[in-house]
């Protein structure tokens, strides 16, 4: 009897629900569907490339000329790059392929991370985004010595 | 001859507002619910050459949603804590009287409680497919039937005998 009462009104709620429900084209998920396997596969090719190679984004140790942007002979390889080594971002040599010096602690997730330098080439930033856990934006100077740690990421724009 | 596509529209079109029906019960928000059906809808579009080969790809899309809802049921416990704080509660939608009170008496129970009582009263489950369906041992599937039947009784004021607690 309870049984019954409880589930005709269940019953009514959910028949409300479903007559109130617009059903979308089913043009517009297939599209959807698509769309977010395509964006999906983008995002896996660009981890990967990130994973195995780092981001060379430092042309040397020293900093630049006010004046003279970031030109080098071709065939030049970099002296240093970024790269995530043992869970932290470092700098590494290239001739060597030592690190320089880190420049991060070891993360709390098992986050990926993906770097870029700032104009000046002061400035690394870099994102740590894991899957689930922690994740944010930081920012640690390029030459390192400054304190480690993170900064509050930056208010997205609107 | 009927194509995958085809397929996919006519079943899109059987069970879409079947499911919003039962996940509005749950979540109490007919936009809510909509949302983590067509998400469900979206993830079957992906994979429906294999979907459409289950033998109730109406329960996979609905284990799918229910599992999104519980997403949303905690992403919008933090959101009414904020919300509490800034600004007033947004203007409820209109609907009839007896199922607002049944969506608040389904609000007052833990998320588990409502999934068990949505596929075992709207989906007419027996307790070991609702067991199955969730993948919970049939035990833990009927203290939560049991105690959510309770609640749902006793905050809409019918009437739960002894016998009809030992019945379910």
């Amino acid at each position: 009897m309870l049984d019954d009462r409880l589930r005709q009104q269940l019953a009514r709620a959910a028949d409300h629900g479903a007559e109130a429900a617009r059903p979308p084209e089913p043009a517009a998920i297939r599209r959807r569907s698509r769309t977010r396997r395509w964006r999906r596969a983008a995002v896996a090719v660009t981890a990967a490339g990130a994973l195995t190679g780092g981001l060379v984004v430092a042309g040397t140790d020293r900093p630049p000329e006010p004046a003279a942007p970031a030109a080098r002979p071709i065939g030049t390889a970099p002296a240093s790059f970024l790269a995530q080594v043992n869970g932290r971002v470092a700098v590494v040599a290239t001739a060597s392929g030592k690190v320089i010096r880190y420049l991060s602690k070891a993360p709390k997730g098992d986050g990926q991370f993906f770097f870029a330098l700032s104009e000046d080439r002061d400035t690394v930033w870099f994102s740590d985004v894991a899957v689930c856990g922690h994740s944010g934006i930081y920012r640690v100077p390029y030459q390192g010595g400054g304190p480690f740690g993170s900064t509050p990421p930056p208010t997205p724009k609107p | 001859m009927a194509t995958v596509s085809d397929d996919f529209d006519a079943f899109d079109a059987a069970s879409y507002g079947r499911l919003v029906g039962q996940l509005f019960v749950v979540l109490g928000d007919l936009n809510e619910a909509e949302d983590v059906v067509q998400e469900a809808f979206t993830r079957a579009a992906a994979r429906w050459s294999r979907v459409r080969g289950y033998e109730a790809p109406e329960a996979w899309m609905r284990r799918v949603a229910l599992h999104q809802a519980f997403t949303v049921l905690r992403r919008a416990k933090r959101q009414l804590r904020l919300l509490g704080r800034l600004a007033p509660p947004p203007e409820a939608a209109e609907l009839p009287s007896e199922v607002v009170d049944v969506l608040a008496a389904m609000r007052r129970l833990p998320a588990t409680q409502r999934e068990v009582l949505v596929l075992h009263y709207l989906v007419e489950f027996s307790l070991d497919e609702v067991a199955r369906h969730l993948r919970i041992p049939g035990g833990t599937a009927k203290s939560r039937l049991a105690r959510g039947r309770r609640a749902l009784a006793s905050a809409l004021g019918l009437d739960d005998s002894r016998e009809d607690v030992r019945r379910a």
